[in-house]
Order: C-alpha cells, then structure tokens, then sequence
C-alpha cells in the first residue's frame, strides 16, 4: 500500500477527529517513538495524482490546517508518496530528531501571510512605457508599504520572509500562535496606500520558515 | 509554499504524458518557462530604466515587447486550456518556479483591504 504524508507532529498532540484526505482517503495516525506521522493510504498511488492537482492541493492543506490548529506540525508537500510503511517509518527513524528538534522549536509559533499587489497592473497598458513605468512605481510603492509593515509589526515577529511575485509581494512573518489576533488588529490601524492592495491570511503552518539539513 | 523533505523517497512528479494531455503538458513546460524569462527580462528593463541606462525610444520599445510578450503568453496558454496561474513547475525542495497563486490555499482568517 502506497503511504501519503501530510504532516508530522509531536507523539503527544491531541487526537483529531475524523479527518478526511486527498481522495476520500481517511487520515491515519501512525506514531513511532515520540512522533506521529499523518498519512493516507492507497492500493493504486495513482489515485491522488489522477484529479485537478488543484482539488487535491485544496484537500491536503485542509488537513494540514486541521490538523495545525491543534499542534505544531512539520507540514510537507502535496505530494509526498511512499511505496509502503517501511519506508515512510525508515525516514521517521533517520529524521526523527530534527523533526523533533523542529517542532520543539516552533511548538508556539504561527506563519502570517501579508499579500501586497496592486490591482492596476492587471489592467492593459496604453504604451510600452506606460507599462514599465507603472511596473517600476508599483515596485517601490508595495516594497516601501512591506517596509513599514514590517517596522510596525517588529514587536510581535519572531522572523520575517518576504518574496516578489508577478503582481505585487508575499511577506510570511513568524508570529506567536497566541498573538494572532493582536497582528491582525495593528494590522487594521495602518492605511492601506491608494492604489495597493493588502491581504492577510492565516494563522498557517511555519511552512517557510522551516529548513530541514 | 510548503515544506518538503530534503531527499524523500520517491517522491511522485506532477507531470502526466499520456496521449490525452501531452499537449497540453508540453505547453505548459514551455510557456512557463518563457514567462519566468519574461519576467526576468521585465526586472531588468526596469532596473537598467532606473539606472538611466536606456532613452526613452528604448523604454518604449522594451516595454512594448514585454507587454505583447505577456499578452501573447496569455493568448497561447488560452489556447491549450491554461491560465497564467497554471504556467509553474514545481521544483520540490526549491519550491515553485514562478509564484503560486494565493487562491491555491484554503482560507484560514483573512482579510482583505485596499
């Protein structure tokens, strides 16, 4: 049976329910030493590649939330398929203190996404100079806004990540699972500049903040 | 993003060729791979615009190209049932090659402003 891995965690987090994965496969628990490992299984792994990678992307990270709200875990990538158990429990054993030092180290922590992009940039341009001149001012105006951002909300980041993207920038901050709704509330004091806009999601897994040897 | 193993076993790759999709798998591969250039090429003109390095014929000219480059991409990508979200590869460990798109996540908290 091919093995599916979502996520691990500490041995000592709480049951979930029921959970329900790619598939329609039922989530399973298996626990080695002072980890579990959140899988599903199949007889043919070529049922979790067969449907809009989309749907199954959606399905996967609805588990990894799920699970999330309860523990920390060590999210992994849809997908990551293993031939059967053995090999899924090998890995456990060869990792299993990095993860574990892993989750010790972000037992308390939560990953914020700010999504900064300017809507104007979707619209045609009315001249090739148009175009980059509105590219190269959207640039500034959204890294100076990540910029002070960033400044307001150095009380609460633990770490900060921060990406360009096609349309505008991805910050990930490293916040304190307990202080959530406290960024979120300094978050709304500060005005958006006219012509950006600002998207905030989360609490999420510390997905871009862990790096593993 | 999410966190990937550094060398898990046997990972399964995304990349379907059967006869039914290849074409489509194929455009995909190009078309992303030509957007990644564009948008390296765009960074640039901006870049040597801000450096003063380029008159203003050869701002025009570049961002012309650029922006029929990008309209071209969209159009081609039409054409074989994709969108811009769709044209990425992903690279396993080193994460995507161009950004994911925020959609791709369910909602947790959010907010939106502007």
């Amino acid at each position: 049976m091919a093995v599916l891995l979502y996520c691990i965690a500490k041995a000592d987090a709480p049951a979930t329910g029921p959970l329900t994965g790619v598939s329609g496969d039922p989530i399973v628990r298996v626990e080695l030493a002072d980890l579990a490992a959140f899988t599903s299984s199949s007889a043919d792994k070529s049922n979790w590649l067969r449907a809009q990678l989309q749907a199954s992307a959606l399905e996967f990270h609805r588990v990894l939330s799920e699970i999330f709200k309860s523990t920390a875990i060590i999210p992994f990538r849809f997908p990551t398929i293993f031939d059967d158990q053995e090999q899924l429990t090998q890995r456990l054993h060869e990792q299993a203190s990095e993860y574990a030092a892993l989750l010790d180290k972000f037992r308390e922590l939560a990953q914020m996404e700010i999504r900064i992009t300017n809507p104007d940039l979707k619209k045609p341009a009315d001249s090739g100079t148009q175009y980059l001149k509105l590219r190269q001012t959207s640039t500034a105006m959204i890294e100076k806004f990540a910029a002070e951002l960033r400044a307001i909300l150095s009380e609460l980041t633990q770490d900060w990540r921060q990406r360009t993207s096609k349309d505008g920038t991805r910050a990930f901050v490293l916040i304190p699972r307990g202080q959530v709704a406290e960024f979120g509330n300094i978050l709304r004091t500060r005005p958006v500049p006219r012509g950006l806009s600002v998207r905030v999601s989360g609490p999420w897994p510390v997905s871009e903040f862990i790096e593993l040897s | 993003m999410s966190l990937q193993p550094d060398n898990p076993p046997l990972p399964q790759s995304r990349i379907d060729c059967t006869p039914e999709n290849i074409d489509q798998g194929l455009a995909k591969l190009v078309l992303s791979l030509i957007e990644l250039l564009r948008q390296l090429l765009e960074r640039q003109a901006i870049r040597r615009m801000e450096g003063g390095s380029l008159s203003d014929e050869q701002i025009e000219s570049m961002g012309s190209s650029l922006m029929k480059l990008e309209s071209k991409i969209r159009e081609m990508a039409e054409q074989f049932g994709l969108t811009l979200a769709d044209l990425n590869l992903d690279l396993g460990p080193l994460g995507n090659l161009l950004e994911s798109s925020p959609a791709s996540k369910p909602s947790a908290e959010e907010t939106t402003r502007s």
